[in-house]
């Protein structure tokens, strides 16, 4: 039986494709705050530490689909540039 | 933004294959899924206090899980009856009538539930109405004028549906969207500028629940988890669903989820939890509106916005209901009554408005006690709870049943086991964990609500017997099964999903089963190998 496919390179970068990484950098960027935030108050509580973890995690597995979408876009326009 | 269609049940012709993106089927369900936290946040918060963010991580643990299963089952059976259909297919007529009635109860109370909370977040622009408070008699506590607003938007969502017209995927794009801009705006800034972790810490120390709130509200969270079906509808009008779904439905599971958790973590980390509980119906609103710089407007915005999600979300329940009803009826589980169709606009009538007033009374119902949002939450999570029990029990089972069709995503943590024929079934782990867990979620419903134990079992029996009467009168057997050539259809289906290389790849295992068995197989003919 086959496992999961992938899905097929894009054809181009579309403005959800930016709003999704610029999301997954924020997201990083929003986890760390909070961690940072609780540091210096010196309050360190389960959700405010789950909140930054799931952030971080979430942002970085964005990014990483993102950047793995866009070489797969690359390798399609043959080593090409962004020209959306 | 609006078109005029007719539906079509599972296993019927399936010509409502339209070209959603991965961007469309995304936000198509995120319109579904991501609406519901602008309903659940305030009764949650009620319940669960300074744990609330537990709450709802407990709560969607279980729907991270459910919601795997869902993947793996739309992408492998990519029609829209969703739990119904696995069910059927999974364990029989029986138990996917018994699915088929959970979940619609799910969409009648999904219909009377998002009408209140939609016109809740209306009422954030007329506060005198939600604040209006009578006491008729033993009716203590009630506000009759924003049971009139939710009637009133019952009333019109139904004549939509009767006359056809449903928002596109356009629409839901759109939408979702927006929401998706708003929410995460208001989570950015908030978490940025008010968000306290001194006050989430005091609240999370001193504000918590006795374990019997606790469970209660982790209870209750789930209904910020609902719509999971709707991936199974995406399923049915995605081209090519077994490459598109796995990839949308987990990135939004996970979205859901970790925007739930944001919300309620920011909250308490902006107000005390007893401010939010008072506002339940426009929670999101009320927490924007504490919000430094953008406050003044994103306040009124997400009230704005919300009201609209949550009508969608509405609408949802009502297109459910006869949709699932249809298709109930299409595998003789319930009278072809509900097949009626209007005969100038195609659309099945009695069900729609058979079930908008059984959506109504539900709600005046609710409105009979003081606090409408936490009663109909509360019956939502007895259908769902035992309608995501039985998904589980059918992925498990279709597992051993079907092996033969391809899954183009699997729910992790499997294990290898050999059958006697020689055949490896992979046993789903993730599939046994999350059927004791969403069934711990039955049970708490069971022992925590009061009204849910009440009533859920009460709908169940009664449809039961409804059903042992039909079945008996149309010499159906009642608990065995009307026989069904799913072969056949799950052929139909997937090329019908234009998933050539999935129904190639089906009929060479069937061809080989058939092999083993020492049959002639009527598929041999037809795959491009024989």
């Amino acid at each position: 039986m086959p496992e999961r496919r992938s899905v097929p390179p894009p054809e181009k970068v579309t403005w959800a494709d930016r709003y999704r990484l610029g999301l997954g950098v924020l997201m990083v960027a929003l986890g760390i705050t909070i961690l940072i935030r609780c540091i210096a108050a010196g309050i360190i509580t389960l959700p405010a530490m789950l909140m930054s973890a799931a952030f971080v995690a979430f942002g970085v597995y964005r990014l990483y689909v993102g950047v793995v979408r866009y070489r797969q876009y690359v390798r399609r326009q043959g080593g090409g540039r962004d020209s959306a | 933004m609006m078109e005029q269609r007719v539906e079509a049940p599972a296993g019927q012709k399936l010509e409502l294959r339209r070209d959603v993106t991965v961007w469309g089927s995304y936000m198509w369900g995120y319109a579904d899924v991501g609406a519901d936290i602008y309903a659940a946040l305030g009764i949650v918060i009620a319940a669960a206090m300074g744990m609330a963010p537990l709450a709802f991580a407990a709560a969607g643990l279980i729907y991270v899980m459910i919601g795997l299963a869902f993947t793996e089952l739309a992408s492998s059976y990519p029609v829209a009856g969703g739990g119904h259909y696995y069910s059927l297919r999974g364990l029989g007529d029986f138990w996917g009538f018994v699915a088929g009635i959970a979940l619609l109860l799910d969409y009648t109370i999904d219909i009377g539930l998002f009408a209140v909370a939609a016109t809740g977040y209306i009422n954030f622009f007329i506060p005198a109405i939600r604040e209006y408070r009578v006491s008729w008699g033993p009716f203590k506590n009630i506000n009759p004028l924003w049971c009139l607003e939710a009637i009133v938007a019952i009333l019109a969502l139904r004549a939509l549906n009767v006359r056809g017209v449903r928002e596109s995927s356009r629409f839901n794009e759109i939408l979702g969207a927006f929401d998706l801009v708003i929410e995460s705006s208001i989570i950015f800034t908030g978490f940025l500028f008010a968000w306290q972790p001194q006050l989430l810490a005091y609240q999370w120390k001193f504000q918590a629940p006795t374990l019997s709130q606790f469970l209660y509200g982790s209870s209750l969270a789930i209904i910020s988890f609902v719509g999971l079906e709707s991936i199974s509808q995406a399923a049915q009008e995605t081209r090519r669903p077994a490459t598109i779904i796995p990839r949308t439905s987990l990135t939004l599971i996970f979205t859901v989820l970790i925007y739930a958790l944001s919300f309620s973590t920011l909250s308490l980390g902006v107000l005390p939890w007893q401010e939010i509980a008072v506002r339940e119906g426009d929670p999101i609103a009320a927490l924007a509106s504490h919000i430094p710089y953008i406050g003044v407007v994103a306040g009124p915005l997400t009230a704005a916005l919300g009201a609209t999600i949550l009508l969608t979300s509405s609408n949802s329940g009502v297109m459910g209901d006869s949709r699932l009803i249809f298709s109930m009826s299409h595998f003789r589980l319930v009278s072809k009554w509900f097949n009626k169709v209007h005969p100038k606009y195609h659309t099945p009538t009695n069900a729609i408005v058979g079930f908008g007033w059984v959506g109504i009374v539900l709600t005046i119902f609710a409105f009979l006690t003081p606090r409408a949002l936490d009663t109909l939450g509360n019956l939502y999570a007895f259908g769902a709870t035992l309608g995501y029990t039985l998904v589980f029990i059918s992925l498990i089972r279709l597992r051993f049943r079907d092996p033969y069709s391809p899954r183009p995503y699997k729910v992790p943590g499997n294990i290898n086991w050999k059958r006697r024929d020689g055949s490896i079934v992979q046993v789903p782990v993730m599939g046994f964990i999350g059927m004791l867990g969403v069934f711990s979620i039955w049970l708490t419903v069971m022992i925590t609500h009061d009204i849910g134990r009440i009533f859920g079992p009460l709908w169940i029996v009664a449809c039961v017997i409804y059903y042992v009467v039909f079945r008996r009168r149309n010499g159906l057997p009642v608990f065995g099964s009307v026989k069904h050539d799913w072969e056949k259809e799950q052929v139909d289906v997937l090329t019908s999903a234009e998933e050539y290389e999935m129904v190639e790849q089906y009929k060479e295992a069937l061809v080989k089963r058939d092999k083993q068995w020492g049959v002639k197989s009527r598929w041999e003919e037809t795959t491009e190998h024989a």
